[in-house]
C-alpha cells in the first residue's frame, strides 16, 4: 500500500502517525438538477470538524445525479469529498474511465462498493452489470494507480496509461451481519486488493462491534476503520432498518428513546444517541463516519458531543501534489488565531497609522498649513452618504478639515472641470476627492486628469501613476498600498518571493505590482493574473505571496440579481470563492483584498436563503476559501478586518502626505 | 435442464391473431419433464385454445403433435403432418426449439408458446431452481459446487456483499444468499482458504458478450466448416 505522501488529507489525518479520530459525513445528490442547496449545506455544516464529506452513488439504486459531479462541486468550495463508486451500473471500460475522470477533477479519495442490487431500488426493471465486484474495482484501482488499465494490448502486455493517478482507496463491511466472518474474510481481500481505509455499514451496537474489531485483528487487518452511524431521526426509521437493511439492528431501548420523545425535542434526542454511540466506539476505531441523510446541520453537535477534538477540516482538498512549502519568514505582525494559519489583521496597523498621522496633522496645522480634504459628489446617493459620513469621521479623529461639497446632479462635465480648477487654485484646499458614482454625462477619468495632481488624495491622477511607476510618488492608490503594506508588515523580507496578483484593476493590481517592483535589488518576482489567464491555478498553487482583488463573486450575484430583475433566463451564479483552498501553496502568505458581499447560499428557486428575521443572509467574504485556507497557508487577512481598515487609514495617509508635500 | 414457463394465454392468443389454422407443438425433452412443453401440455394447450376461441369467436383452429426433441434433425421426420399445411406453429419447446424448428422451415411462421427462464433442476415436487447460467468458464471447483454465477443475484466471485441477511439474499427474503451457501458449504469441507483467494476480474467474453457461442469437434466434422448460422 501506499508508501509515498499522502494523497489526500484524509489519508494524512487516518495515517497512525497523525493520532486523529476522524469523522466523515455523507451527502447524497438529488433527484433532479438543484445540487446547489445540497453544496451550500454541505459548506455551511460540513466544513468544520469533518475531515472529508462521502457523496453517494444511486444510494439504494434510486436514480438520482451522480455522485462525480458533487464530488467537484464539493471540491468547488473546498471540501475534500470521497468519491463513492458502486459496480452495478458500470462495466470495467466505464469504471476505469470515471477513475481517471475523477482523479483529473481532483477526487483523491474513492470509495469501492458493490452497490444495491436494481430490485431494491425504483428501476427494478434496469439490467445489472457487476462486471467488477467489489474487490475487482479495488484491484482494478491499484492497477491504475501502477500505470496499467485492466486491458491487454496486442501482444498480450498490459496496457500503458498516459499518466497514473494516485487514490486513497476505501471500502465499506458489514460488522454487525448474523454471520460475521464471510464478512472479514472479504474485508481481508479487499485490503489485500489495494483498500486503505474502511468506512463501516451502521452499528448501533457498541458489544457487537467490539467483537468485529477482535476479528479484523484476528484477520491481521491493519488499515484505519471508520465506525458507520446512520442518524436516526425517529423510532420509524429505526424500525424500517431493522426489517429492511440487512446487517443493522437497532436495539429496543434506542427505540424506545426515539418513541418516547416528544417530537420537538427529536433531532436533539437523535444527536444525543449518535453521539453516545461515537464516544462509545471511538476507543475501538479511528474515525467515524456519519450518515445523517440529509441532515448536516447535525453533525457539528455531533462531533462536539462526542468530544471528538477536531482534525483536519474537510475544506481544503489536497488535490495536488503538494508543492513543495512556501519558505517565508514571518515577522511577529500576524498573529497565531489558533486556527492553523496566521491572521494579518489590518486593525492594529490601521490604528497605529492613525496615531502617526495625527501628530504629524497637528505639527502642519501647527505651521499654519491644517490639512483640509474637499470631498466632491455630484447627485445624491443614500449608499455614498453612508460613506462620507464616515470619511468625515475619520478625518476629524486625525485632525484634518473635512469639507462635502454636494453639487448637483444634473451639472455638465465642463462646470464640474471648472470647480475641480477653482479648488485647484485654492491654497486653502490640500486634498480633493470625487466620489463615485459619477452621473453618466461625466467621464470619470477626464474629470480624475483635471484634479490638481499634488491634491489627489486617491493616487489616480496620471501624474501620480507616473510617478509611481519612477519609485518617486507622494502618494498611490490607497487599496493597493494596504495590501502591500500589510503584506511588507508580515514578510519583511520579499526579495525574489514567487508573488502572484490576481485581478489587473487601475486601483489595485496594476498600482500593486508597481509597488512590489520598486525595489532595485529586493522585489519580489511579480506575476499578474487577469481574466484572460489560461491556467489560474497553475500560477496560485507556486505563488508564495498571493493577493488577489477580483470581487467576481460580488460581480456575479449583482449581475445575477440584474438580469433576474429584467427577467431574463439565467443560470444559477457560481458564488464560490474564486480561489480554492487545492489553489493555494502549503505556506503561503495570503493578501485577499476584495469585499463580496453575497448571500450565503441560494434556495431551490435561486433566491439568497433567508436569516432568522426573514432577510437575505448575506454574509462578507473575500475572495479566498478561508476555512480551507486557514490549515494550509501561512498567514492570511480576514474579510473583514484585514485591508479594508489599512484602506481607509492609506486615505488619510495619501491626504497627509498632499498636504505635507504642498505646504 | 433447460427450465421454461408456458406464455399467458392472452399473450399467445395475441400471437396467433393473424392465423387461422394452428399447430401446438410439443418437445419430448426438457420441457416435458418441467411440465411445460410436453405431448401431454401441447394437447391441453390447443383444447384451451380452441375453448376460447370459440368463446371469444374466433376463427382460429388449433390441432397438437409432438416429437422427442425440436432441436435435433433427427425427429422432425417424426411430425404427423406437414407443417406447411399450417398458417403457424406454436412451438413449445423452449427458445432453441422454436429458433432451430424456424430454420428448418423457413416458410413457416414458427411462434413460441413458452418463455424459457433458465438451466435448473427439480428441487422439491413441482419445483424447479436454477443452477447455472452457462457462463463459459466453470467455477464450481472452488465454490463448493455452488454457482456464485447463477446464484448470487449480483453474480459476485469474491464472496458475499453487503446485503447478505440471515443466509438470505437482499433481493428477497425467500431466496438463498449464494455466498452464504458457499461459505457453509467451503466450511464444512474444511476449505475456507478457497473463500479467502482473490479473483480476478472474470472474463466475461466467454459468457455472452462476444455474441453467438459454438462447440465444434473438429474430428467429428464433416464438412470443413458450417456455417455460423448452423452450429
Ligand atoms: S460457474 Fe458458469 S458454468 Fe459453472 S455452474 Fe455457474 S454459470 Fe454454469
Ligand atoms: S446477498 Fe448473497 S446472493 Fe444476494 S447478491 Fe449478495 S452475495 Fe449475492
Amino acid at each position: 500500500m501506499s508508501t509515498t505522501d499522502p494523497v489526500s488529507r484524509l489519508e494524512r489525518a487516518l495515517a497512525a502517525t497523525a493520532g486523529h479520530f476522524v469523522v466523515t459525513a455523507e451527502i447524497g445528490p438529488p433527484k433532479g438538477i438543484n445540487i446547489d442547496p445540497v453544496i451550500a449545506e454541505a459548506r455551511h455544516s460540513l466544513s468544520q470538524g469533518v475531515t472529508a464529506v462521502n457523496v453517494t452513488d444511486i444510494q439504494t439504486a434510486v436514480m438520482r445525479a451522480g455522485s462525480l459531479v458533487g464530488c467537484k462541486l464539493l471540491i468547488d468550495v473546498g471540501i475534500e469529498p470521497v468519491l463513492q463508486m458502486v459496480t452495478r451500473d458500470r462495466n470495467r471500460l466505464a469504471l476505469q474511465s470515471d477513475l481517471l475522470s475523477a482523479y483529473i477533477l481532483g477526487v483523491r479519495n474513492v470509495l469501492a462498493l458493490t452497490g444495491d442490487h436494481v430490485a431494491m431500488g425504483d428501476h427494478p426493471e434496469a439490467k445489472i452489470v457487476y462486471d467488477l465486484d467489489s474487490v475487482g474495482l479495488l484491484a482494478a484501482m491499484t492497477n491504475l494507480e501502477a500505470g496499467h488499465d485492466l486491458g491487454r494490448d496486442l501482444k498480450g502486455k498490459p496496457n500503458e496509461l498516459d499518466g497514473a493517478p494516485a487514490f486513497f482507496k476505501g471500502c465499506c463491511v458489514t460488522p454487525c451481519a448474523q454471520e460475521v466472518e464471510p464478512q472479514v474474510i472479504k474485508l481481508a481481500k479487499k485490503v489485500a486488493a489495494g483498500a486503505q481505509f474502511v468506512q463501516t455499514q451502521a452499528v448501533y451496537d457498541p458489544a457487537a462491534f467490539e467483537s468485529f474489531m477482535k476479528l479484523v485483528e484476528k484477520y491481521g487487518i491493519k488499515v484505519p476503520i471508520l465506525v458507520g452511524i446512520v442518524l436516526l431521526k425517529n423510532a420509524g426509521m429505526a424500525k424500517y432498518m431493522n426489517k429492511s437493511v440487512p446487517g443493522v439492528s437497532v436495539p429496543e431501548p434506542i427505540i424506545q428513546r426515539l418513541s418516547d420523545a416528544a417530537k420537538a425535542d427529536r433531532q436533539k434526542v437523535a444527536v444525543d444517541i449518535a453521539a453516545e454511540l461515537v464516544a462509545a466506539m471511538k476507543p475501538m476505531c479511528q474515525g467515524a463516519h456519519l450518515m445523517t441523510l440529509g441532515w448536516d446541520h447535525c453533525v457539528p453537535q455531533i462531533v462536539a458531543q462526542a468530544g471528538i477534538t477536531v482534525a483536519p477540516p474537510a475544506a481544503a482538498a489536497a488535490t495536488t501534489k503538494p508543492a513543495e512549502r512556501a519558505a517565508i519568514q514571518l515577522s511577529d505582525f500576524a498573529k497565531d488565531s489558533g486556527m492553523g494559519a496566521r491572521l494579518i489583521d489590518g486593525e492594529p496597523l490601521a490604528q497605529e497609522m492613525q496615531q502617526k498621522i495625527a501628530v504629524e496633522a497637528a505639527e502642519l496645522t501647527a505651521k499654519g498649513r491644517k490639512p483640509r480634504l474637499v470631498a466632491v459628489q455630484v447627485g445624491e446617493n443614500p449608499a455614498s452618504k453612508i460613506y462620507t459620513n464616515m470619511q468625515a469621521k475619520n478625518c476629524e479623529s486625525v485632525g484634518i478639515e473635512y469639507q462635502l461639497l454636494n453639487l448637483p446632479a444634473e451639472m455638465m462635465q465642463e462646470e464640474l472641470l471648472a470647480r475641480l480648477a477653482e479648488l485647484g487654485a485654492d491654497h486653502a484646499v490640500t486634498g480633493i476627492i470625487l466620489q463615485m458614482p459619477l452621473p453618466p454625462q461625466i467621464n470619470a477619468r477626464t474629470v480624475q486628469a483635471a484634479i490638481d495632481w499634488r491634491k489627489d488624495v486617491e493616487g489616480l491622477h496620471p501624474a501620480n501613476l507616473g510617478r509611481l511607476l519612477l519609485s518617486n510618488e507622494i502618494v498611490a492608490p490607497c487599496t493597493a498600498k494596504a495590501a502591500v503594506e500589510l503584506l511588507k508588515r508580515t514578510c519583511p523580507d520579499l526579495a525574489g518571493k514567487e508573488t502572484v496578483v490576481v485581478g489587473h484593476s487601475e486601483i489595485v493590481g496594476k498600482p500593486v505590482a508597481a509597488l512590489l517592483l520598486q525595489s532595485l535589488n529586493a522585489s519580489p518576482t511579480v506575476t499578474v493574473c487577469h481574466v484572460a489567464t489560461k491556467d489560474l491555478a497553475a500560477h496560485t498553487r507556486r505563488a508564495e505571496v498571493l493577493i488577489v482583488a477580483t470581487g467576481v463573486s460580488q460581480a456575479r450575484w449583482l449581475g445575477y440579481q440584474r438580469r433576474r430583475k429584467a427577467g431574463e433566463a439565467v443560470s444559477r451564479p457560481d458564488l464560490s470563492p474564486i480561489i480554492k483552498a487545492d489553489m493555494l501553496r502549503e505556506g503561503a502568505i495570503v493578501i485577499d483584498v476584495a469585499i463580496n458581499r453575497i448571500p450565503r447560499g441560494l434556495d431551490g428557486a435561486g433566491e439568497p436563503l433567508k436569516n432568522a428575521k426573514g432577510k437575505p443572509d448575506l454574509v462578507t467574504v473575500g475572495d479566498v476559501d478561508f476555512q480551507g485556507a486557514l490549515s494550509k497557508v501561512a498567514a492570511i487577512t480576514p474579510v473583514p478586518g484585514g485591508v479594508g481598515p489599512v484602506t481607509v487609514a492609506m486615505l488619510l495617509a495619501n491626504t497627509l502626505a498632499c498636504a505635507k508635500a504642498l505646504a | 435442464m433447460i427450465v421454461a414457463e408456458r406464455k399467458d394465454i392472452d399473450e399467445i392468443l395475441q400471437l396467433l391473431a393473424p392465423y387461422k389454422r394452428v399447430l401446438v407443438l410439443g418437445c419430448g425433452s426438457c420441457v416435458t419433464v418441467c411440465l411445460t412443453g410436453g405431448e401431454k401440455q401441447a394437447e391441453e394447450l390447443a383444447t384451451l385454445l380452441n375453448l376460447a376461441a370459440k368463446q371469444k369467436n374466433l376463427p382460429l383452429k388449433v390441432e397438437f403433435d409432438c416429437i422427442t426433441r425440436q432441436c435435433d434433425r433427427e425427429f422432425i421426420a417424426n411430425l404427423k403432418g406437414d407443417l406447411a399445411g399450417y398458417d403457424a406453429v406454436l412451438s413449445i419447446a423452449c427458445g432453441v426449439g422454436v429458433g432451430f424448428m424456424s430454420e428448418q422451415f423457413p416458410k413457416v411462421a414458427i411462434l413460441p408458446g413458452l418463455n424459457t427462464t433458465f438451466y435448473g433442476a427439480n428441487t422439491a415436487p413441482g419445483e424447479w431452481k436454477e443452477y447455472c447460467h452457462g457462463c463459459g468458464e466453470c467455477v464450481l471447483a472452488w465454490t463448493g459446487g455452488i454457482c456464485p454465477i447463477a446464484r448470487c443475484s449480483k453474480s459476485l466471485i469474491n464472496g458475499t456483499c453487503g446485503g447478505t441477511n440471515d443466509g438470505k439474499c437482499e433481493v428477497k427474503q425467500e431466496m438463498d444468499c449464494a455466498w452464504y451457501l458457499i461459505y457453509k458449504r467451503l466450511q464444512e469441507l474444511g476449505r475456507l482458504n478457497e473463500l479467502s483467494t482473490f479473483r480476478p476480474a472474470r472474463n466475461w467474453s466467454k459468457d455472452r458478450s462476444r455474441g453467438v457461442r459454438r462447440l465444434s469437434h473438429a474430428e467429428l466434422a464433416q464438412e470443413p466448416e458450417q456455417e455460423e448460422a448452423h452450429s
